[in-house]
């Protein structure tokens, strides 16, 4: 049983052709048999995409053994998660149908050239006759195609996405894979809550499996000191009720498809009820985002967050205004409140690593934590302005 | 390139670093045709040869340890084409056979008549092998192992690869005569 587990510990001493036994020492048959059995495969070449699909597979194997996400160790925010790992790769090289897959159909990358043929997968396949895997690419195809479809994010797009997946094969997303990263940022509840959202987009064309949950990490605090900033996963009895749970798989993105992570911040309830005033707790809070930057110089975002509050903090503008006992600005904490009011930034680098996707600008005026929450697959485009699908 | 593999092991798998890749490309383009052809003299389905080749290359390449050791890299390729193939015929006597699959590319165009029905006869005599003799006769003579290493490789005494060979070699005269006459 051991000898079909590949390469056992041990291995022969030999370092290359040169310690190989000498031909000439061979008597005639034995020559004779070595012609023929060079001769009986000088024929035989290898056919394309076989290093293709050995690339990718290596890390993804590598990932079933190390058993951990990979990737999203790279910030210290996102510890030991104790997640259900992509043990099912184990296997996925004998059967997955591999250079004949790529010489099957032309597009290499496509996640149903991979998904259809497997022997002796497990019983845990979603789809075990991989049929269903061909289907849904062309149809997320589609609908990348209509722009108003990507607006509608959740179930819909995560169920494509998911059937995508079907397949084993699909390989681990690339970071240069991932693009068009945005945040975006809610108003503040009663309680000073700030609910918000980092996207990120599949750019490259194919489908790929994101690696883990990435990371989400405070990157700079302006006016006032970092600590009071802390980060955490969300965890149910946590107050960051409206996060889903970190334990959902890591979905696959079918080419422009994207997902989203979650986070919250919640200020700490004594601040709330002190100073909860410096809390622009009235829908200003103007984020700053910029796509694929990296994290932030402190810059000043700080005229974005403070120009609304004093100018007309409950009157007008939000309906989820804060109820009366938010309803003192003037003693704000901070001696200053009218130019810096203090901010964090938060970066979200996707699973396989650096740079930041994405950062987003909350206003804090008081210590809090930002909790993060599970990814959740998007099916559609990127919203974004332009419509058409960006190049990039 | 020994040097660089540790630095390969400790960067985070996502980035799986340049290092890796650069060896897998150039373990795969120095050995990979070998190793295929290797399969070939061990399995008697071609279209199954890629599979294992493949499945060695993965499975050597995602052990970090394994690659830590470029000289000792085509080593642990040839011993786990030669388990897989075995594991491979094993299961197909199960009968747990593997979905139909495109042959590699055989360049036969430029091959005689004579020369296909020889291949033919020594890729069937082979198959009338015990798997043991098989797999020595191969490792032998064509990828020129000494007996010393075969038996390394497939982990069995000198004594029993000596056995293995002649033995080997004294069937495969017989049915390669039978097949002349």
């Amino acid at each position: 049983m051991a000898e079909a587990d590949g390469a056992a510990g041990r291995v022969p001493e030999l370092s290359g052709p040169s310690g190989l036994a000498d031909p000439s020492e061979l008597s005639t048959e034995e020559r004779a048999l070595r012609e023929l059995m060079h001769g009986a495969v000088s024929g035989i070449q290898p056919s394309a995409g076989g290093l293709p699909r050995i690339r990718r597979a290596v890390p993804r194997r590598r990932a079933a053994r190390r058993g951990a996400w990979t990737g999203a160790a790279a910030l210290a925010f996102v510890v030991a998660i104790g997640l259900p790992v992509l043990h099912e790769g184990e296997h996925l090289g004998l059967s997955g149908g591999p250079g004949s897959a790529d010489a099957k159909s032309p597009a290499a990358g496509s996640p149903s050239g991979a998904a259809g043929t497997f022997g002796d997968g497990p019983a845990a396949h979603p789809d075990p006759s991989g049929t269903g895997a061909v289907t849904p690419p062309p149809g997320t195809a589609a609908a990348s195609h209509a722009p108003g479809a990507g607006a509608t994010h959740t179930e819909g797009g995560q169920a494509s996405t998911g059937a995508a997946g079907a397949g084993d094969v699909v390989p681990l997303c690339t970071r240069t894979d991932l693009g068009e990263g945005a945040a975006q940022v809610g108003t503040a509840d009663g309680a000073g809550r700030i609910y918000g959202s980092f996207t990120v987009y599949n750019v490259s064309g194919r489908s790929c499996r994101l690696g883990g949950p990435g990371s989400v990490a405070v990157t700079a605090v302006s006016g006032g000191d970092r600590g009071r900033i802390r980060t955490a996963d969300h965890a149910p009895g946590d107050p960051a009720v409206g996060l889903p749970t970190m334990d959902a798989e890591p979905p696959v993105l079918a080419p422009r498809a994207g997902y989203r992570v979650p986070f919250a911040w919640v200020p700490d309830q004594t601040c709330t009820g002190s100073g909860a005033g410096a809390v622009p707790a009235n829908g200003v809070n103007k984020v700053r985002l910029r796509a694929d930057a990296p994290a932030a110089e402190p810059e000043a975002p700080a005229s974005d967050v403070s120009g609304a509050p004093s100018a007309n903090p409950q009157a007008s503008s939000s309906p989820t205004a804060a109820p009366t006992t938010e309803s003192s600005p003037t003693t704000t904490p901070s001696g200053n409140p009218s130019t810096t009011a203090p901010t964090a930034t938060l970066a979200h680098t996707p699973a396989p690593g650096s740079p930041a996707a994405a950062t987003a600008t909350l206003p804090v005026a008081c210590s809090g934590t930002v909790y993060r929450g599970g990814v959740q697959g998007l099916g559609g485009p990127a919203p974004q302005p332009s419509g058409s699908p960006a190049a990039g | 390139m020994t040097a660089a593999a540790p630095g390969a092991a400790d960067s985070g798998a996502g980035t799986h670093a340049g290092t890796s890749e650069d060896l897998l490309t150039e373990t795969y383009q120095a050995h990979y045709r070998s190793l295929l052809r290797l399969a070939a003299l061990l399995l008697d389905d071609l279209s199954t040869c890629e599979d294992v080749v493949q499945e060695a290359f993965i499975r050597v390449h995602a052990a970090r340890r394994r690659v830590r050791e470029p000289e000792k890299t085509l080593a642990y390729l040839r011993q786990t084409v030669v388990n897989l193939s075995r594991s491979t015929l094993r299961r197909r006597i199960l009968g747990l056979r593997l979905l139909p699959k495109p042959m590699p590319d055989m360049a036969s165009a430029e091959e005689g008549a004579y020369d296909a029905l020889e291949r033919d006869q020594l890729k069937a005599a082979l198959r009338g092998l015990q798997r043991r003799q098989r797999e020595v006769l191969v490792l032998r003579y064509f990828v020129d192992m000494t007996e010393a290493q075969v038996a390394d490789t497939l982990g069995i005494s000198l004594g029993s690869v000596k056995a293995y060979g002649s033995r080997g070699l004294a069937a495969l005269r017989i049915q390669m005569e039978a097949g002349h006459g």
